[in-house]
């Protein structure tokens, strides 16, 4: 439950609000704003607005996007509709308390409500690989869409409507890598809550992390750029005790990589040279990973830890001390402090693309 | 000096010359090779006093030993290594409650007793290493302010690791009112830390005030149904499930759990603690028999009386 309060927390600090502003504004107007980057100003429209005008707006806006549909043009006000309550749930997730958390709920309801608008018919026809990477198209959009929505849920412990989602979303996209990501980092998440933090009783998802393992391997298959796959693949190899395909994934991960993504792999090498009793190894991945980021300490504690066990008490009392003195620094210093929550860091890429796709 | 340990369990002479200046008490015969286990005694609420060392059967890997009794509570200094929730849950009321009882624990230090803060939020912290200096103490208490995730695990594994910085009998005090949500250790291996080193882990656990502030929304018959991770456990789970690993870290040293209702408990419960710790026997004896290194096993009985007995579950030899 705290975990969840943290999240948002986490999640405020990586999607930065919009200036805020106010002015009534009707709906259509709301939306138009909203396409002109005035967000506060639409937000505090639509939050004035009852469920009864807004689904009259809904039917209208359908109707018409119906017509912008036959002539071939992208359903962009269904779009703006999806995402301005989207952004209105988001700005309620920076209030911490029940009624900000409602008015979220509701928001989050109706952006699905637009965005669904958009797929019954893709639903069962799937769009090509090239439709969905054509800029502009209505398949585009929902790629971006779901990619962003997916991660949030996952971060969220939505675990079973996530996966509904994951699913039509792999359907739609054609085997999307960054969607197939998600789908790796939700089964290796919800495992890690399940087994590792002892959260069975709030995490009723069947986490599987051959599902897992094969989602990644097919995200790396689809895209062998897409560095945090790997990472999460070696992460899951070393939890179903594939120690050395772990090791050799991870090794692959060398200089020249992303510091955070670079910092998880020689972290999680400890970690595998740590199950299997190599505390030497364990020892120097550690060190390693603290050479990349000295700021982060999961990979100080947990080379105190390992000299600890071997009976360096006299140097893991050095390293307590020493991370210790580091701890003023903030929570998105350790990037394992993100990387427990899914793919948390690729939303505010997600949403900036979705927004410039609406405003363009 | 002779320094020599079998692991961290083992003590040092150091406590054989702290004792020495007993009179005419049958207390201590320490050696180098001797394993030192910390054991409480109650009829089931009081502690039982005025055991020797003849009323105890200490068994290691299941070979009997021959124990020597050492009553520490007058001579003995002891280590408290506080290790302090001071994550965003607890800023507030809560926190002052926790400065408060940490000075009343403080106040019934003596001036022998040494005392570290280590704190914890997303990070973990360490205001304070273990000093007699029990006013740099009380201001490192003062000086905590609440906010971010919690990293309980971790924390835990600091405090036990700076126990070794002393060979001196070690109170590991617990405060903490969430369940962890940033540390890197996984349980399994905080537990094996805890069993090489001898320290006492008491854990105090205040009830969860974000639960009750996120117990919703729910979305009746939308989309969204009720998110799983927003809600708390539902009715049917056992109560206070997410604080196992405090239940097994302190059952493996001989401590327990303090459950609050209240904030306004919590300075009884540090004295309650610190009284408990000072009114444990401390039992010494050299192995005999069970020279292997790695896990021993054990076990500690009263002969002849109906009592229960709280101790370490084993000690590791190396």
């Amino acid at each position: 439950v705290i975990a969840d309060v943290r999240l948002v927390l986490v999640l405020v600090l990586l999607l930065p609000a919009e200036a805020p502003q106010s002015k009534p504004l009707d709906y259509r107007a709301a939306l138009e704003a909203y396409r002109a980057g005035d967000t506060a100003a639409a937000i505090a429209a639509v939050d004035h607005l009852n469920r009864k005008q807004i689904d009259r707006e809904f039917k209208l806006l359908v109707a018409e996007e119906t017509i912008a549909k036959q002539a071939g043009r992208p359903r962009v006000w269904l779009w703006t509709a999806a995402m301005l309550h989207l952004e209105g749930s988001l700005a309620a997730e920076r209030i911490f308390d029940r009624a900000a958390a409602d008015r979220g709920a509701v928001q989050l309801e109706l952006a699905w409500k637009f965005a669904s608008a958009l797929y019954p018919d893709l639903r069962y026809e799937a769009p090509s690989r090239r439709e969905t990477e054509k800029p502009g198209s209505d398949a585009a959009f929902l790629r971006a869409w779901f990619r962003f929505m997916v991660t949030h849920d996952i971060a969220r412990r939505w675990h079973n409507i996530v996966q509904q989602d994951i699913d039509l979303a792999l359907r739609m996209t054609v085997g999307d890598p960054d969607i197939l990501l998600a789908q790796g980092a939700l089964h290796e998440v919800t495992w890690h809550d399940r087994h590792e933090e002892g959260r069975e009783h709030l995490t009723p998802f069947p986490a599987d992390l051959a599902v897992a393992e094969r989602a990644l391997r097919a995200a790396v298959d689809a895209d062998p750029g897409l560095v945090e796959a790997r990472v999460r693949l070696g992460r899951v190899q070393t939890m179903r005790g594939e120690s050395a395909d772990a090791l050799r994934t991870l090794a692959a991960l060398g200089p020249g990589t992303e510091p955070g993504f670079l910092y998880l792999a020689r972290l999680f090498e400890g970690d595998v040279h740590e199950t299997v009793g190599d505390l030497a190894a364990a020892d120097r991945a550690y060190g390693e990973a603290m050479a990349v980021m000295p700021a982060a300490q999961s990979a100080q504690i947990a080379r105190a830890h390992v000299r600890h066990t071997a009976g360096h008490r006299d140097e893991a009392i050095r390293d307590v001390v020493a991370l210790a003195q580091a701890a003023s620094l903030i929570a998105d210093d350790d990037p394992w402090l993100i990387y427990r929550h899914g793919s948390v860091w690729r939303l505010a890429g997600y949403l900036d693309t979705l927004r410039q796709m609406v405003r363009q | 000096m002779m320094t020599a340990r079998r692991g961290v369990t083992r003590c040092t002479v150091m406590i054989a010359l702290l004792i020495a200046p007993i009179e005419g008490q049958q207390r201590f015969t320490s050696r180098a090779e001797a394993v030192r286990v910390d054991v409480l005694i109650t009829d089931g609420t009081r502690r039982v006093g005025n055991l020797t060392a003849d009323d105890f059967e200490v068994r290691d890997n299941g070979v009997v030993q021959r124990v020597t009794q050492i009553d520490v509570e007058h001579l003995m200094p002891v280590n408290v290594i506080c290790v302090f929730d001071a994550s965003a849950s607890v800023a507030g009321a809560r926190l002052r409650e926790l400065v408060s009882a940490g000075r009343a624990l403080i106040d019934r230090l003596r001036d022998i007793d040494r005392i570290a803060v280590v704190s914890f939020a997303t990070h973990v912290g360490l205001p304070l290493r273990l000093t007699t200096e029990h006013d740099r103490a009380r201001d490192a208490i003062a000086g905590l302010s609440a906010a971010g995730q919690t990293a309980l695990r971790d924390a835990t594994f600091a405090g036990l690791a700076l126990r070794d910085a002393d060979q001196t009998r070690t109170l590991l005090l617990i405060f903490s009112d969430g369940d962890d949500t940033a540390s890197w250790l996984a349980a399994p291996r905080v537990l094996e830390s805890a069993r090489r080193t001898d320290a006492v882990v008491y854990a105090v656990r205040a009830s969860d005030p974000e639960a009750i502030l996120l117990n919703g929304p729910t979305f009746p018959g939308s989309r969204y149904g009720q998110p799983t991770g927003t809600l708390r456990p539902p009715p049917s789970a056992p109560p206070d499930q997410h604080a196992k690993f405090l239940d097994l870290v302190t059952a493996e040293t001989g401590g327990r759990v303090f459950r609050l209702d209240t904030d306004k408990d919590l300075t009884k419960a540090f004295t309650a603690i610190l009284g408990e710790f000072r009114d444990r026997y401390v039992l010494s004896y050299t192995p005999i028999g069970v020279d292997t290194p790695g896990w021993h096993e054990l076990s500690v009985r009263v002969k002849g009386k109906s009592v229960k007995v709280t101790a370490r579950r084993g000690y590791f030899a190396q």
